[in-house]
């Protein structure tokens, strides 16, 4: 019993998107109920359609569909938004205008549901997604860097398009870059499916690809193998091991020659075809 | 010319809108800006699906595809100018007054602000690759035939549904006719129109509370103010429409849920409470348009939820007064 309101409490705070909008939605739909009598059927129609979504999403036959069915969907959360919170304090707060006739009357108002509004939305201004951007590209710096160097190296080569085998943060923009960087696996294999109607089947082969580029210092001979499987142009790597152990620069990863250090952390390798 | 492309759309959506309008038994009367434009926009997205489809079917390159788009887009802008043309006294003698007041100001800064922060901040890319399968297909030259974060067509494979939506594809011919990058296109074009139409789907339901009574101007323009409060507001809770509204204005349920449902809704209050039948066909457009934008469960199924429970409401009532006067 207690998780079912539990269950419906937070399913109403998500419909609003945050407590206090909820609550000014809820404070809404009453003054609707309140004024529909002498309004218009528009009202009456608005509050109806309210009252009928919100009873439906937060009964308890709903949330237990959706909780069963649907659990960690988004498509679980988006269907809360069929409750019409926009419409219900548009109305609200176009009546409420209305009514005022003096002008620090409406100044005040106007000031009052600013405040309102600003604080049912959230009491925390440092919540995430609020992240200035670093450049035009939308891309960290750092990674910006490497990616424009390979876009480099692919125009020195030549070439409208390389086969490129990176670490995950490389991967993660590259295609976001450049149309002429290909990747021997994409985002989907270490976060799995992306969007549900597209399927990418990757073999044993890429989940050991992934898994020795991502520790590539316990990996040198694998990596370079594996490389060589893909006949990637470039193989981007951890420097670290090189500082580490001391080891001869080229040819550690198979066929694949040192030509430069891309970042502090990274070098890039190019597949040396023998002649 | 990236910064000139809402102007397009806008023109071209209203154009659209218009020859739409003047399909309808109404075209006498000056439909509003907001819902020509809506209609305008929904009539565009279609066609593009139209092209698409058989496009996948044929093979046809990408390049092909926006060629013969973009004629079509041409025609019906053409007879979107006619019919304007042709109702042209009409409209001039029912344009209304300019008006300006301190909160209409604070509306359009708030506008601004919003537009501004697609700018200056991060989009949220979770789980999402909109850029990356514009990027795909302008590299390719093809349709939905390579995996957008591989570049390769390595074991790949994409549903018949998956290829209904074509939101992505529009993206790209917006990059391909006006030579601007596909994260211009996707990361600040794409939520400023998504945005505006957002206001143009609110816009109707304000001017529905205004329109009778005093001080009209002056209360549509505390509406507005309100809106962008709420968006603003609510964008920093994850999870709410107002979070997608302003962090993935580029994504087909973010037009669903912001646009496209309120609109439906206001349909439903327009045919059953004000009796205007020919706002069925206009019905159609709107959930059909839903198709290109996202999946039928995140696009079709919301909608339809919205006109059935609407349609179900009206009808109670009208049983409700036969019970009454019986």
């Amino acid at each position: 019993m207690s998780n079912m309101l539990e269950a419906i409490q937070h399913a109403f705070t998500l419909a609003g998107g945050t407590p206090g909008l909820s609550a000014l939605f809820l404070a809404g739909l009453i003054a609707l109920w309140y004024g529909k009598e002498g309004q218009k059927n528009d009202t009456r129609m608005l509050f109806h359609y309210a009252l009928v979504m919100l009873l439906v999403i937060i009964s308890p036959p709903y949330l237990y569909l959706t909780g069963r069915f649907f659990q960690g969907y988004t498509i679980d959360k988006m269907y809360l938004w069929l409750l019409p919170l926009t419409p219900v304090l548009l109305k609200v707060f176009s009546d409420a205008t209305g009514a005022l006739k003096k002008l620090h009357h409406r100044v005040l108002f106007v000031l009052a549901a600013a405040a309102l509004l600003l604080l049912a939305g959230t009491t925390s201004y440092s919540a995430e997604g609020w992240k200035l951007t670093e450049n035009s590209s939308y891309i960290p710096e750092e990674t910006l860097s490497v990616l424009k160097r390979l876009q480099g190296i692919r125009r020195e080569k030549g070439k409208e398009e390389i086969l490129v085998w990176a670490p995950q943060d490389i991967m993660d923009y590259g295609r976001r870059y450049e149309g002429g960087l290909l990747f021997v696996y994409g985002r989907d294999l270490w976060l799995g499916p992306i969007d549900s109607e597209m399927h990418q089947i990757y073999d044993q082969t890429a989940h050991e690809a992934y898994a020795a580029m991502e520790d590539a210092v316990a990996h040198t001979k694998e990596i370079g193998k594996i490389a060589e499987a893909y006949q990637c142009d470039i193989l981007v790597v951890s420097k670290e091991r090189f500082y580490e152990e001391e080891q001869p620069w080229p040819r550690l990863y198979g066929n694949y020659v040192l030509r430069e250090i891309l970042e502090e952390n990274l070098i890039y390798m190019q597949r040396e075809v023998a002649k | 010319m990236a910064l000139l492309l809402p102007v397009f759309l806008i023109t071209a959506a209203y154009l659209c809108g218009r020859l739409l309008y003047g399909c309808t038994k109404k075209r006498e009367t000056l439909p509003p800006v907001g819902e020509t434009c809506l209609l305008g926009m929904f009539a565009l997205l279609l066609l593009w699906e139209a092209m698409v489809l058989p496009a996948i079917k044929l093979l046809l390159s990408f390049h092909l595809l926006t060629q013969l788009y973009s004629v079509a887009l041409l025609l019906m802008c053409g007879g979107g100018v006619i019919v304007s043309f042709r109702h042209r006294v009409k409209d001039q003698g029912k344009m209304e007054e300019k008006w300006f007041s301190l909160t209409g100001l604070m509306a359009v800064v708030i506008f601004a602000g919003q537009v501004l922060s697609f700018l200056f901040f991060y989009p949220d890319t979770t789980r999402d690759m909109t850029v990356e399968t514009v990027i795909t297909t302008l590299s390719s030259d093809l349709v939905y035939e390579n995996h957008p974060l591989m570049g390769t067509t390595f074991l790949y494979g994409i549903t018949f549904r998956g290829k209904l939506v074509s939101l992505p594809l529009f993206y790209a011919y917006l990059a391909q006719i006006s030579g601007s990058s596909a994260v211009s296109i996707v990361y600040r074009l794409a939520p400023v129109m998504s945005l505006l139409l957002n206001y143009a789907a609110y816009s109707l339901w304000i001017r529905l509370f205004t329109e009778q009574g005093e001080d009209r101007r002056r209360k549509a323009a505390f509406c507005f103010l309100v809106l962008g409060l709420l968006n603003l507001s609510g964008s920093f809770a994850h999870d709410s429409i107002f979070y997608y509204l302003i962090h993935k204005g580029f994504r087909g349920e973010t037009i669903i849920f912001g646009t496209v449902l309120p609109y439906v809704l206001y349909l439903c209050q327009r045919i059953y409470v004000h009796n205007e039948y020919h706002r069925f066909l206009f019905l159609g457009l709107a959930l059909a348009a839903t198709v290109p934008l996202t999946d039928v469960q995140r696009g079709l199924l919301p909608c339809l939820i919205v006109a059935v429970v609407s349609s179900l409401i009206a009808l109670a009532g009208r049983i409700g007064k036969k019970v009454k006067r019986a």
